[in-house]
């Protein structure tokens, strides 16, 4: 499916570019400067929304299988290694806290 | 082809064929039996009965492993080691290299579950991926299948050297024939629990969907955090190695949080274990 989004995003700016190569020359070949600006814009925002898509795309993925890593590797912990990490974790709040608290003051 | 299409084709005309009342009997002529019929049909073959059998041995199994080899993780954990080392040996794609570190990793984890919720990956469903099991189920068949071939090939051939004379061959016999029904009433386990599971897969697979949403969401910074360690290492971090790693209190919290929510999961399959 990652292939698929990114083939799809890969030819629509494709497209897009050869149609408005046309659109910026005038009749005679010279380059018409007004369109051509134009052109360059919407390309550019074509192409950020494209990335933009797959850069959220690839985001999700990673969110996922973040998720998948952190759970498998809770489940794998003893009960006396979720204990003594509790404690751990309760100590830490505590410095951070109060490290937080001083920087406040 | 079924027994009614059989008779049909080979004795046509006025014969009086078999024909039942029975709507599950005529299904299971004409194969078109449902989830729920073959459910029945592999509870009249003894799942449910043989399923509580199963579990007592599981628990004898973790208690005496527990006490022979209270080392075992450590031995498990080399052997998935080398294992790793020797698949990386051959590849030099980064890709295939992260894919066989990430299967160790996750190989690891699973026996340490396995160890200390004294619960094999093929008998128990994991609430956050209810799926996963039809996988395992699959796998644990075809053990039994292939055990079952062997041991009818075995008992031929000991049938055929008792015939010939040889009547102390005769005598393993009937460990073979045991043998046989275990691994028969073991495909038969897997059976039911595969339709059993397939019957809801599609309410599985969204509640699945779900809880991966919701996890994701919820704990995202913590996954993060424990995600990165992974990689960084390319081995299973220790609980110190996290913990040393968390800067924000929205981490700390989110990880106590996802700790504490894995504590009464535990305490959870611990009472269900004690029913059965």
């Amino acid at each position: 499916m990652g292939s698929l989004f990114k083939t799809t995003t890969i030819s629509t700016p494709t497209i897009t570019s050869l149609g408005t190569t046309d659109f910026t020359l005038n009749e005679d070949g010279s380059i018409n400067k007004k369109h051509a600006s134009t052109t360059i814009g919407s390309y550019a925002a074509l192409f950020t929304t494209n990335y933009t898509e797959e850069a959220r795309h690839d985001a999700l993925i990673r969110k996922y299988a973040s998720a998948s890593v952190a759970e498998s590797y809770v489940e794998s912990l003893s009960d006396e290694e979720l204990e003594i990490a509790l404690q751990k974790l309760g100590l830490l709040e505590k410095e951070l806290t109060t490290k937080n608290t001083s920087k406040m003051v | 082809m079924g027994v009614a299409e059989f008779l049909e084709k080979n004795f046509p005309g006025p014969v009086k064929r078999f024909e039942s009342n029975h709507p599950l009997i005529n299904r299971l002529m004409k194969k078109e039996l449902t989830y729920s019929d073959k459910i029945f049909l592999t509870e009249k073959l003894g799942a449910s009965k043989f399923q509580k059998a199963v579990f007592k041995v599981e628990d004898i199994k973790y208690k005496v492993l527990k006490t022979v080899c209270p080392n075992y993780l450590k031995y498990s954990d080399k052997l998935i080691d080398w294992q790793k080392r020797k698949k990386l040996k051959k590849l030099h794609s980064d890709i295939e290299r992260k894919k066989v570190i990430a299967s160790a990793n996750y190989q690891k984890k699973l026996s340490h579950k396995e160890f200390h919720r004294e619960i094999n990956r093929n008998y128990h469903m994991n609430s956050n991926r209810p799926l996963e099991i039809i996988r395992y189920l699959e796998w644990n068949k075809n053990v039994h299948k292939r055990g079952l071939k062997s041991d009818i090939i075995i008992i031929c051939c000991l049938l055929i050297i008792s015939c010939l004379g040889i009547g102390q061959a005769a005598i393993i016999i009937p460990f073979e024939l045991f043998s046989a029904f275990i691994n028969f009433q073991c495909i038969n386990i897997q059976n039911h629990n595969i339709y059993r599971f397939k019957e809801k897969e599609d309410k599985l697979r969204k509640i699945q969907e779900a809880q991966i949403e919701r996890n994701s969401t919820k704990y995202a910074e913590a996954n993060k955090l424990i995600a990165d360690k992974h990689r960084e290492l390319e081995d299973v971090p220790t609980i110190d190695d996290i913990i040393s790693n968390v800067e924000t209190i929205e981490q700390l919290q989110q990880l106590r949080k996802l700790i504490e929510k894995q504590k009464s999961t535990n305490n959870m399959i611990a009472k269900q274990k004690g029913k059965c």
